[in-house]
């Protein structure tokens, strides 16, 4: 089955996160709270499309593409409180 | 009276500043700790029954000690100076500050959790309970709206009632279980926000996303200008009244001085020190504090993102949009915030092309020369406007061709991951920053004008009067930079005045007036018309204006920014590059504009 990245989210769409690549990036990400069960949701893209802003445990980050593309989500849901 | 040492702990962003602020007052004072080189804040706070020391460290998300901040917090916190910790977390995304708050917990024996932002929280619809968050935490946990400074009594209390426990070695624990414990925490401790959070971020989508948003900035922009042209001229006019009623007071007390002495006070020191303050002082004083209001509203994270793409492309990233902002206040402090850049490549770069962004010191010279130009009548305001707009994203540009130029040949590497937290929009607190801003800039550029200005007018009075035969040293030495200065579009006086204006650009305009007039002295009062008609009678036309306003973008930054340089670089070449750069631009733009305007 074709793995969900956090890039492939679009603005309203938020998931559950599933694993996280390992990589230079990957420790500020669990800093923020992008850990394995964490719920981000995507808000919107600037006029580039990059990089996009995303709700993670409660603040908004923009995150650019190479950076989500090593998130992995379980499913695509829409957003619920 | 019992004495404790406090560390102020907690995310960026989540007004820790605030409470420090509410706390110390003007008790407070930056000093430099164990040696390291970043500065840290220290001020003291007195209850009835203690008097404390609080320490501001770095606002940091994790004590994971991977960024220079992160390792000031984490050697901080296990020292043997931080008797008490204060977390400092923000109500409206409490897990996040979670994390921090329990690493601190793990570390240190003595910690209170204080959450802020507590009305922020309420606005949305989250509800905290607090004593439910002190048992599942183990430690006091206060809530407090940092704006507000009664409410900081509660946080007070707590740490008069703390006994600190000793310190005993500790491990701090791992990411994720710490992630997993915070968010275990928040299920049980917070009621979240019913709120749709993307509808709340509409407002952002709209400026961010949208073509039509992205009209509405550049119309802010200029509107912003227009407005600071508008006053900064009402204040101009008035400032320039009033030394026009000083001045015959002061002729009268020097009558009877020798010539020398009147000439050296009144014509070159009073004369270039009344200069300053009545007109460049103003656009200074006037455009701070609302560039500040929109710092405070939280403006500039938006334009770091939408800039992110292209600063991208040029091998920079997002962050150096702010560097830029800050450098509009004053390039020096741009060079040192550019500390919020993490890659050391990307930090370079801002630090080497800041000084392409127009400082506040800058901006009056390029308002006066687009009046000037302009030749202004009553809407003569809107076209300075614009073109004062178009200098600005000239300087942009510029921005991007040095960042793009640096990337592809001495600082070559990849970009890093880049992550920017974008706070919601905070209401600005236009008491405190009005006064604070309006204060601090007009006693800032008064001491400058008494530090600078006023020995750079006595020197060139000297220069103008000092004569060997007809000719005064002030015509031999404009002369020897002519030739020069006239491939660049310029003269030599010009270039003379951007080179004495290195301790100070805001002396540069003045510089060049007085060297026009023969005898080293400036006219009467700064009015426009004035500045025009000497200009115009020395031999300036388009082209002159055209390149001085160019040279005045990119040209050698002044000495401070230079050695804000030197220090955040600790390298003698890069230092070098960050002062050859913009002149080297400088220098190529305006020949440039010179060969192109003999066609």
């Amino acid at each position: 089955m074709q793995k969900i990245q956090m890039c492939d989210l679009k603005p309203g769409q938020g998931g559950v996160v599933s694993e996280i690549r390992k990589s230079s990036i990957s420790r500020r990400l669990q800093d923020l709270g992008v850990v394995q069960g964490s719920r981000v949701l995507c808000l919107g893209k600037p006029i580039w499309k990059d990089p996009t802003v995303y709700l993670i445990c409660g603040a908004a980050f923009a995150l650019r593409k190479e950076v989500c593309r090593e998130v992995f989500l379980k499913e695509i849901v829409p957003w619920s409180a | 009276m019992e004495r404790l040492t406090v560390a102020l702990a907690g995310n960026p962003n989540v007004g820790k500043s605030s409470v420090f602020n509410a706390l110390t007052g003007l008790r407070q004072h930056t000093g430099n700790w164990a040696g390291k080189t970043v500065a840290v804040a220290a001020g003291t706070v007195e209850t009835s029954a203690r008097s404390y020391t609080l320490v501001d460290l770095p606002g940091t998300y994790s004590l994971a000690a991977r960024s220079e901040e992160e390792v000031i917090a984490r050697s901080y916190l296990e020292s043997e100076d931080a008797q008490l910790v204060v977390v400092v977390c923000d109500a409206s995304c409490l897990q996040r500050s979670l994390h921090l708050a329990l690493q601190c917990i793990s570390l240190h024996p003595n910690v209170i959790v204080c959450v802020n932002l507590m009305d922020e929280a309420a606005r949305l619809g989250i509800q905290i309970d607090l004593e439910k968050l002190s048992q599942l935490l183990g430690v006091p946990v206060v809530g407090c709206m940092a704006r507000k400074k009664a409410t900081l009594q509660p946080l007070l209390d707590a740490m008069d009632q703390m006994q600190p426990k000793p310190r005993t070695p500790a491990i701090m624990r791992e990411a994720e279980e710490i992630a997993d414990e915070a968010a275990r925490i928040c299920r049980a401790a917070v009621v979240p926000s019913a709120r749709n959070p993307v509808r709340r971020y509409r407002t952002d989508q709209f400026l961010t996303g949208t073509g039509a948003g992205f009209l509405l900035s550049m119309l802010m922009m200029v509107c912003m200008l227009w407005v600071t042209i508008f006053l900064a001229n009402r204040l101009s006019d008035v400032l320039s009244a009033a030394f026009a009623l000083l001045n015959p007071y002061l002729e009268a007390c020097f009558r009877s001085a020798p010539w020398w002495l009147r000439g050296a006070v009144l014509d070159g020191v009073w004369r270039v020190l009344t200069w300053v303050i009545a007109v460049m002082l103003p656009p200074m004083a006037i455009f701070f504090p609302l560039f500040t209001i929109l710092e405070n509203a939280g403006f500039l994270p938006r334009i770091a993102l939408v800039l992110d793409r292209p600063f991208q492309r040029c091998g920079a990233c997002g962050k150096q949009a702010l560097t830029c902002c800050m450098g509009i206040g004053c390039n020096a402090a741009g060079v040192v915030g550019c500390r919020i850049i993490d890659s050391k490549r990307e930090r370079l770069l801002a630090i080497l092309t800041n000084a392409l962004i127009p400082c506040s010191g800058r901006f009056p010279m390029l308002a006066a020369l687009t009046a000037v130009f302009f030749s202004a009548s009553s809407s003569g305001n809107l076209f300075e406007a614009l073109g004062l707009s178009v200098l600005f994203l000239l300087s942009i540009a510029l921005t991007f061709a040095a960042s793009k130029l640096l990337s592809s040949t001495v600082l070559k590497g990849d970009s890093q991951g880049f992550v920017l937290e974008i706070p919601p929009y905070r209401m600005p607190q236009f008491g405190t920053v009005l006064v604070r801003s309006i204060l601090d800039r007009t006693i800032f550029v008064l001491a400058r004008a008494a530090a600078v200005a006023a020995p750079a007018g006595l020197l060139i009075w000297l220069l103008a009067n000092l004569k060997a035969g007809d000719t005064s040293a002030l015509t031999f030495v404009s002369h020897a930079f002519d030739p020069v200065g006239r491939a660049l579009g310029m003269d030599g006086v010009i270039l003379l005045a951007f080179l004495l204006g290195l301790p100070a650009n805001e002396i540069v305009l003045p510089l060049i007036l007085m060297g026009y007039l023969t005898v080293g002295t400036l006219p009467e009062n700064g009015s426009l018309d004035q500045i025009r008609a000497v200009l115009l009678s020395h031999g300036w036309s388009a082209e002159t204006m055209v390149c001085t306003a160019v040279f005045t973008l990119a040209h050698w930054p002044c000495s401070t920014t230079a050695i804000s340089i030197w220090k955040e670089t600790k390298s003698v070449k890069w230092t070098a590059i960050g002062i050859f750069l913009p002149t080297v631009i400088g220098a190529f733009l305006c020949f440039l504009l010179h060969l192109l305007f003999q066609i």
